[in-house]
């Protein structure tokens, strides 16, 4: 065919659906898509293609009745483009989402099912070039009196073939066949895998503050993660078959992620899973075979009657966990620390001070009042909570203080006698690093391997312990007990009282709820009384 | 407990009311002490008084957040009557037994209803002399109307003063002013000091409360009530701001006899903590989400009655091996495992409101208790018979001499035979009121996540259930949380929520396991 023929105005598409092909086609499309479409009179195969083999007919025609295509070039594109959308909306859910909404914009969103295998009837269309456009070109003998069936009925023609190709299928209200849900975006997504009931489920997401160790959780998410770590509940209602993302839109960057899934018809579990295992794609909306899932499937499989059902992973290693409580008995040497007798101290006035008031209050904590050496005391003290330890100063004392890293305070002289070389005096109140070096003396700290970590039902942290050391160089090493003041000896006559009161290493810090490191991590905490010719 | 109205008895007989209130075993009697049947007056449970805020919000037609509902503000609500304080001390423990399937998905149900009670009669006694410190928080956040109302609150109070009160009042922001130290009733240096409140800077939270604990320290006196009295409409941010230090604070001040009543303003302070250290202080705590309420906080907190009866409190929970002691409720000083547990209370008042507000239609302050839900263990060697036991210790204010009671709990029934029982019917009210307390739970927290129809389902069941209750037994606080129950209700189906579906199940009520 030569290109100035291909685009000749020398044909009139409005002739085809005069044709005894095209007309069966349409009366075909209708009665399948609302008569014999989940009627059961039919096989749901044969319903499911006759439409497509029959819109295959139809729409090219209508196409180019509607565009006013006149030319052989006009007629292939009108023919390639429903060839275009077909394949489209069966190779792929997000277009097939695209075109309902399309169609939804003139009030008809499709129902689709997006099937591959629907694709086998694209070859017919050639069959139905031969069949229709014959009838467009002029001398076409058609097989009724054109004096009789006139523009009138193409146009009625026009009208009911494009309401069967854009109504494919009744309203949803009452009828039995398939309902389009749409794709989802997910990486992790629940299952409702029952066929008849719908599920309710709460999805409860990490809260703002919550880190996790990931190497630490995953040796037992569902014990490791516990209510108090979990948000506020949102809720999903999921008909039968249907899918839902437990993160509607992408989740805040984490190595890993955690939620909880609670329902009153299932157990409670948790869902844990790390970010570079599971990514987020393009999820059908509904399943009907396992065939459909990927990585992040979690299955809903309700229970017998009056018996919870359970949610399940799809992969392997799974990513579901039932929840478990934390009532288990703890060996006594690795229970957590009582979070109730950490150190605090409010913003003491730095530099060079004369205490005037030192006064220990119920609680434990010191009321401080300083001064300037020779002037008018501070309007208001500041305040010290300090383990059972020594406090070694006194009202008179012109004490040097400093807050660098940690709360620092030297003797400096004491009855007016300035303190010298080899006697001094001077308390280190430390929190949150997990080594330090004081003046000399190594405070270190090493995980207790034997002791899985331990969550708390409070807050939801999870720690293990910690064993604390000191010493000073080249002197033999204390291990220190917490809540107990320790002995650490030099071998050059410095000594130092140190009372460790915390020490944990964390795999779940709640920084928003709970005292301790914003992040995984150890953290020990301790006060020390050092004496002697302390090293500067 | 019981509400008790006060009658003032002449001024002259104060010391020797006092005297007897701090007498060991002073009101035991033969009789069982005061009351009708010797049931005894009620022993005051510090925290939430009421649960007022949740039935606000379902009285605006909205859906309340679980946070609003609190288990010793809603206990406190509903009045349980104790048996006769006839233990011979001035503080009686009771241990009653009860089991019936619950009221929400009717799995079975086993509860301990702890409840303490005193033989003295508090209507011997004229309101004792304050020695009071008012905490007051002038950070910048409390500029306009809350620090306004907080000013007409505090002139009003002052009005409402008797001769003998002494007022310590405290203001805190960077750090804390004492404004007046022990003015009299009538010492015009306290009005001028609440007129001289100016807001500005951070919230030191501990400097104000220590300095408040300290100046009533200073002035101490066993024949008053030492009391102080916190507000704040913030968290802390400055000073020592840890939660467990203020605590230990007022641990430590309240084991000394000196109590704290906490006011939250607003909706940007620290519930929890607001809420515990009233708890610990055995003061009430109020949470005023409109300020305007506070003008009259605290005319109400200056006639209330607290005197001390005991200090250092322990009670010990031991249950049998046939049972797991699985929730204690009605209190948030219990520390449990599945066997045993033990709750710590510094100091014991006996309770009297006589605010005419706090009486009039309310039920607040009214009653007060601790539920213990237990469930059966799975080997149960001795059938489920014996429960447990419990053990009160506690100190005589002002001495060093310990006094210990045990009350052992059994079951009539077994695990073989499992009928419904109850001790007496105070024990099978605190049964539905932890079912209604609990069915309030899941329903806020079911509605606030979106789920309207799973609320919906929860309360269904829990009203048709407490309908059922109240046709066999008439109670006055249960009928008015069946109008609540029912307004839930309604509110969840304007605000959206289907009708459950025929059978939907119902949820567990109790924590799993």
């Amino acid at each position: 065919m030569s290109r100035k023929c291909l685009s000749k105005a020398t044909l009139n598409p409005g002739q085809a659906l005069l044709t005894p092909a095209w007309l069966l086609s349409l009366s075909a499309m209708a009665l399948n898509d609302h008569v014999l479409k989940g009627a059961g009179l039919l096989p749901d195969a044969l319903t499911g293609k006759l439409s497509d083999i029959a819109g295959m007919m139809v729409a090219p025609s209508l196409l180019a009745v509607l565009t006013g295509t006149k030319t052989t070039r006009g007629l292939l594109a009108c023919h390639a483009a429903v060839a275009a959308v077909f394949a489209g909306i069966n190779v792929s859910h997000g277009f097939a989402n695209l075109w309902s909404n399309v169609m939804g914009l003139v009030g008809m969103p499709w129902s689709i099912t997006t099937d591959p295998t629907d694709l086998l009837v694209l070859p017919l269309m050639p069959l139905c070039w031969a069949l229709t456009v014959p009838a467009m070109r002029k001398g076409y003998r058609a097989w009724h009196d054109a004096s009789v069936v006139g523009p009138a009925a193409r146009h009625a023609l026009t009208g009911l073939g494009a309401l069967a190709c854009i109504a494919t299928s009744p309203p949803d209200d009452g009828w039995n066949g398939e309902v389009f849900y749409e794709d989802i975006q997910a990486d992790v997504y629940i299952h409702n895998s029952n066929i008849d009931q719908s599920l309710t489920v709460r999805v409860r997401h990490l809260k703002q503050g919550v880190e996790l160790d990931c190497a630490d959780v995953v040796q037992n998410p569902g014990k490791y993660l516990q209510a108090p770590v979990f948000g506020e509940a949102f809720t999903w209602t999921m008909p039968p078959e249907t899918t839902a993302a437990v993160y509607p839109s992408a989740p805040s960057a984490r190595e890993c992620h955690a939620v909880l899934l609670e329902s009153d018809v299932m157990e409670p579990a948790v869902v844990f899973w790390r970010s570079d295992n599971i990514y987020r794609s393009s999820v059908p909306g509904q399943i009907t075979s396992e065939s459909q899932y990927t990585g992040g499937a979690v299955i809903a499989d309700f229970g017998d009657e009056g018996e919870l059902g359970t949610f399940s992973g799809y992969t392997s290693p799974t990513i579901v966990f039932p929840q478990t409580g934390i009532d288990e008995e703890t060996d006594p040497l690795c229970e957590r620390v009582d979070p109730g007798n950490r150190l605090a101290w409010s913003v003491p006035p730095a530099g060079s001070r004369e205490l005037i008031e030192v006064e220990a209050g119920l609680d434990g904590c010191y009321a401080i009042k300083t001064a300037l050496p020779g002037q008018e005391p501070d309007a208001n003290p500041f305040y010290l909570c300090l383990p059972e330890i020594e406090f070694p100063f006194v009202a008179g004392d012109i004490v040097g203080i400093s807050t660098l890293h940690a709360l620092s305070i030297d003797l400096q002289s004491r009855d007016g006698v300035p303190v010298e070389e080899g006697a001094e005096l001077s308390l280190h109140v430390a929190t949150g690093s997990p080594s330090y070096n004081l003046r000399g003396m190594q405070i270190s700290s090493v995980t207790e391997q034997s002791c899985a970590p331990v969550p708390e039902d409070e807050c939801g942290t999870v720690a293990g312990k910690v064993n604390v050391s000191a010493r000073y160089l080249g002197a033999d090493q204390t291990d220190l007990t917490l809540g107990v003041n320790g002995e650490v000896v030099g071998n050059d006559g410095n000594t130092a009282t140190v009372h460790v009161t915390y020490a944990e290493d964390f795999a779940v810090t709640h920084s928003s709820c709970y005292q301790g490191p914003d992040a995984p991590a150890t953290e020990i905490e301790f006060a020390a009384v050092m004496r002697g010719p302390l090293a500067p | 407990m019981s509400i008790f109205k006060l009658q003032r008895a002449p001024l002259a007989t104060l010391a020797l009311c006092l005297a007897t209130v701090m007498a060991p075993g002073c009101g035991g009697s033969d009789s069982g002490g005061y009351g009708e049947q010797g049931e005894g007056a009620g022993l005051g449970q510090g925290g939430a008084q009421d649960f007022g805020l949740f039935r606000q919000i379902l009285e605006a037609g909205e859906l309340p957040n679980p946070n609003t509902l609190d288990d010793v503000g809603f206990f406190n609500e509903h009045k349980l009557e104790l048996p006769a304080a006839d233990c011979g001390e001035d503080v009686c423990l009771h241990g009653l037994f009860g089991r019936m399937d619950n009221m929400i998905n009717g799995s079975a149900c086993t509860t301990v209803l702890l409840g303490m009670n005193t033989p003295i009669n508090p209507e011997d006694l004229e309101r004792p002399p304050l020695n009071l410190a008012i905490a007051i928080d002038t950070s910048g956040s409390m500029q306009g109307p809350n620090m306004d109302y907080t000013r007409e609150g505090l002139i009003r109070m002052v009005s409402a003063l008797q001769p003998g009160d002494q007022v310590s009042l405290v203001s805190f922001s960077d750090d804390a002013v004492i404004m007046t130290d022990a003015a009299a009733y009538n010492d015009p240096a306290l009005s001028v000091a609440i007129n001289d409140l100016a807001p500005a800077g951070s919230t030191n939270i501990y400097a104000g409360l220590r300095t408040a604990f300290e100046q009533v320290a200073l002035h101490q006196d066993p024949t008053r009530q030492n009391r102080v009295i916190l507000l704040s409409d913030g968290m802390a941010t400055t000073g020592i701001t840890a939660d467990h230090q203020l605590l230990d604070l007022t641990t430590a001040y309240s084991s000394e006899g000196i109590g704290l009543t906490t006011i939250g303003m607003g909706t940007e302070f620290n519930v929890t903590l607001m809420r515990d250290l009233s708890e610990l202080g055995s003061g009430s705590f109020y949470f005023l989400e409109d300020p305007m309420a506070v003008q009259e906080v605290f005319v109400d907190e200056v006639e209330a009655f607290l005197v001390p009866l005991a200090e250092d409190v322990e009670i010990d929970i031991q249950a049998s091996t046939d049972y797991h002691l699985r929730g204690v409720y009605g209190t948030k000083q219990a520390e449990f495992t599945s066997g045993s547990g033990s709750i710590y209370i510094p100091s014991l008042h006996i309770a009297h409101r006589t605010s005419a507000s706090d009486q009039e239609g309310g039920r607040r302050g009214g009653g007060g208790g601790i539920v213990l839900e237990l469930l059966e263990s799975a080997t149960a060697p001795g059938q489920g018979l014996e429960v447990g036991q419990l053990t009160l210790r506690y100190r005589r204010p002002g001495t060093e001499e310990i006094v210990e009671q045990h009350v052992d709990i059994s079951s009539p029934y077994g695990f073989n035979d499992p009928q419904a029982f109850f001790d007496n019917l105070t024990a099978e009210k605190s049964f539905v009121t932890l079912n209604i307390f609990v069915g309030f739970q899941l329903a806020s927290q079911r509605a606030t996540s979106g789920d309207l129809t799973g609320a919906l389902n929860v309360l269904d069941g829990l009203a048709s259930n407490v309908r059922g209750w109240l046709e066999q037994h008439a109670d006055a606080d249960i009928q008015d949380d069946l109008r609540y129950i029912d307004m839930f209700r309604d509110n969840l189906v304007a605000h959206g929520a289907l009708a459950p579906a025929p059978g939907q199940a119902k949820p567990q009520p109790w924590p799993q396991d």
